[in-house]
């Protein structure tokens, strides 16, 4: 009776091989699950920046295409603004892109009722545009700029027209913004990048667009 | 006892294993839900893309219904689009509704633009690259900046939706949403006063984008020479192209005319193009001739010009020009223009009588068989200015003579024989914009445009199939757009573009002045 219990139990050496062989495949177990899930936080993060990146292009590219100005500024209404024209800045820190568009609406102001109704087709000097009276509308400066807004608690990229701000992308940290116009003003390329959010990586997530602006310029 | 020991091992195993797949089931599960509205996001971002590119394809196909049925004197047939009738009810367009709704015209509270009532393609079938079901509807107004009823512009308005993927019923980040505006369970109201006609047919969820254009005339006389082939300047003496603006006393002499060459009032708008290319074989070489000339103004080609080097090669004989002003990037369709057909056509006056005007908006229309030689036509009694229309079938023959315009008068000349001014003195006095000349030409046969010696005239030109031959000295005032230019000789001649020009004659295409996107419906 002895002897049949004894016979049962492992031996030392088999413990020590199963323990060894148990700890390598849960260590493997545990390794490979911490790594899926960097992994998969890193593509959850991913395509969250993807989408932002996206956001952000596409709106700017909208404006872009519209506007009859493009110009950058460190002020904070977007006045004073220096003409981009055959160069490239970078929208960080202090510096704006101002976008003016043609005025078309008949208000800016959120609370009027007349927010989304468009301005009358007026002539002055022969030539038809959007305005009032005999006047044709002024244009209707947007501004894209990269801040720290207090009730997200974080650095966003904002876009500003007249009173109102739509926030285009939340921790806009790990966003970049340039925006490079043609020698003739004509053609812009909107550029935005993040670093991949995958531990380690380096690799920089660039997308870009090539808008043909459709009206002439008058800035 | 042995047997029972095994079996419980192979089920702890059994447990074991299927805990860990469960595990990393629920974790991808999880994560997959997570990433996976993110990145169907991308498709429904291509929908919203997609629907900005129907929308402006419809304002394309508008645009080329009006280069076909808006150009010229006569109005064409609008195929496909729809109008309001006075009972309501929606239906096809009647021939030649420009001209309908014209004499319906609203005037707008303020000013003084005339828009017409709308017409309309209704649920366009739009091909989308996602093969996604698209519909486009479209809107055209008229608009009329000025009392002349050529002179009009075009409000069109494009609203394309275009379906999302079935599984979009919902934005994962507000921030999208108030970008993109989409239409997920139902459509926005003030989008549907922009859905005409029937209601479209595009499925739930959708996404729509509005774009609107103002679109204008492309004007026969926007330059000083235009041509289809050939441009060669004057060969001799000082022979100059500039220009002045007979509208404004600052850029003019007395009474809007040529201030004079050595004035400092004349203006640096003479612009000169030429469509003609170069052969497949040789790319780059001259197109324009410049002989040594001064263009104060713009020279354009269509290429040309090598751009690996500095001298502009699209251009011989360019020591004068500002190269800054050279361009190879010119090209603007030289349509044939017809004379009108309706209306009522009278006889030429007899017995040296002078030719009658009538209102600028209903223009007297007289019709010859024959040639035409020296006129002289009446002063206009009634307000604004008056306007006469003549059609010659023959040629336009001044050997002796001249043709006489009061100030207060348009006269428009179509016609299709040669013309031939010899070297008479045309509309001294009178401004370019007061005889526009039609050459129409007959089955695409060449027609030419002669003068020559010390020959002084005032006028615009438009005739694609005529070459225009100038000789000595002639000095001409206004505008020319023919099939080809030569000025043999110069001497003290030159050629004077009036910039008020840019604004009369009737419209042979039309291209987008203004362009927004309306994103606040």
């Amino acid at each position: 009776m002895m002897r049949g219990l004894a016979q049962r139990a492992f031996t030392l050496a088999e413990m020590m091989i199963s323990m060894g062989g148990s700890a390598v495949v849960i260590g493997a177990l545990l390794f490979s699950s911490i790594e899926i899930q960097k992994s998969l936080h890193a593509s959850e993060s991913y395509a969250t920046y993807q989408s932002d990146q996206r956001r952000l292009l596409d709106c700017i590219s909208r404006d872009m295409r519209r506007s009859i100005g493009v110009a950058t500024s460190s002020a904070m209404n977007g006045s004073g603004g220096t003409r981009l024209n055959g160069a490239a800045a970078t929208i960080e820190n202090a510096t704006s892109l101002v976008l003016t568009l043609p005025g078309y609406y008949q208000s800016n102001s959120l609370d009027d009722p007349n927010y989304d109704k468009p301005l009358e087709v007026v002539a002055k000097d022969n030539y038809a545009d959007y305005g009032s009276g005999n006047e044709h509308a002024a244009g209707v400066p947007v501004i894209f700029r990269k801040l720290y807004v207090q009730s997200e608690g974080c650095v966003c990229f904002v876009r500003l027209e007249g009173d109102s701000q739509t926030i285009l992308v939340r921790q806009a940290d790990y966003f970049h913004l340039t925006v490079t116009m043609d020698a003739e003003g004509r053609l812009g390329t909107v550029e935005v990048t993040f670093i991949s959010p995958r531990h380690g990586s380096e690799t920089n997530i660039a997308m870009r667009d090539q808008v043909l602006l459709r009206n002439i310029r008058l800035d | 006892m042995h047997t029972q020991r095994h079996a419980r091992s192979q089920a702890s195993a059994l447990i074991l294993t299927l805990s860990a797949l469960a595990i990393l089931s629920i974790a991808a599960a999880y994560t997959l839900r997570r990433v996976a509205p993110r990145f169907q996001m991308a498709a429904q971002a291509a929908s919203w893309q997609e629907a900005r590119l129907a929308a402006e394809s419809g304002i394309d196909v508008a645009l080329s219904d009006l280069d076909r049925n808006a150009v010229g004197t006569e109005d064409g047939a609008w195929q496909g689009w729809q109008q309001k009738q006075p009972n309501g009810l929606i239906g096809p367009v009647l021939t030649n509704t420009l001209s309908l709704v014209n004499s319906v015209l609203s005037l707008l509270g303020g000013n003084t633009v005339k828009v017409s009532s709308p017409i309309f393609l209704d649920n366009l079938q739009a091909a989308s690259a996602g093969n996604r079901p698209t519909n486009v509807d479209v809107q055209l107004w008229a608009v009329y900046p000025t009392p002349s009823p050529y002179y009009r512009w075009f409000r069109l308005r494009a609203m394309a939706t275009c379906a999302l993927p079935p599984t979009a019923t919902t934005t994962f980040d507000n921030l999208e949403g108030s970008l993109r505006r989409f239409s997920l369970r139902q459509v926005r109201p003030q989008l549907k006063k922009d859905d005409v006609g029937l209601p479209m047919t595009v499925p739930m969820p959708n996404t729509s984008r509005v774009i609107e254009v103002l679109v204008e005339p492309v004007l026969p006389f926007e330059l000083a020479i235009h041509t289809d082939q050939t441009l060669s300047l004057g060969t001799s003496g000082s022979w100059v192209v500039d220009s002045f603006d007979s509208r404004d006393a600052k850029k003019s002499g007395p009474n809007g005319v040529y201030p004079g060459r050595t004035s400092p009032l004349v203006q640096s708008h003479g612009n000169i193009g030429s469509n003609a290319g170069r052969p497949a074989d040789s790319l780059y070489g001259p197109l324009v001739s410049a002989n040594g000339c001064i263009v104060r103004g713009a020279v354009g080609t269509n290429g040309g010009d090598d751009p690996t080097t500095d001298t502009h090669e699209n251009v011989a004989g360019a020591t004068r020009l500002d190269a800054s002003l050279i361009r190879d990037d010119f090209y603007r369709e030289l349509k044939p223009i017809t004379r009108p057909t309706n209306g009522i056509f009278l006889p030429p006056p007899i017995l040296g009588l002078p030719y009658s005007p009538d209102d600028e908006s209903r223009p007297a229309k007289y019709f010859l068989s024959g040639d035409l030689h020296a006129i002289n036509v009446g002063a206009w009694a009634g307000s604004g200015q008056g306007a006469l229309i003549i059609m010659v079938n023959g040629n336009l023959d001044i050997s002796e003579g001249t043709i006489a315009i009061p100030p207060n008068v348009n006269v428009q000349i179509f016609v299709r024989g040669n013309i031939d001014f010899h070297n008479r003195p045309i509309n001294q006095g009178g401004h370019a914009g007061q005889l526009q000349i039609y050459g129409e030409g007959s089955q695409n046969e060449v027609r030419t445009l002669r003068a020559y010696g010390n020959a002084q005239i005032t006028a615009a030109f438009y005739g694609p199939q005529y070459e225009a031959h100038l000789m000595d000295a002639v000095e001409w005032t206004g505008a020319i757009a023919a099939r080809s230019f030569e000025m043999v000789g110069g001497g003290t001649g030159g050629f004077h573009y009036d910039e008020a020009l840019g604004v009369v004659g009737m419209p042979i295409g039309y291209r987008i002045a203004r362009y927004v996107e309306d994103v606040r419906e």
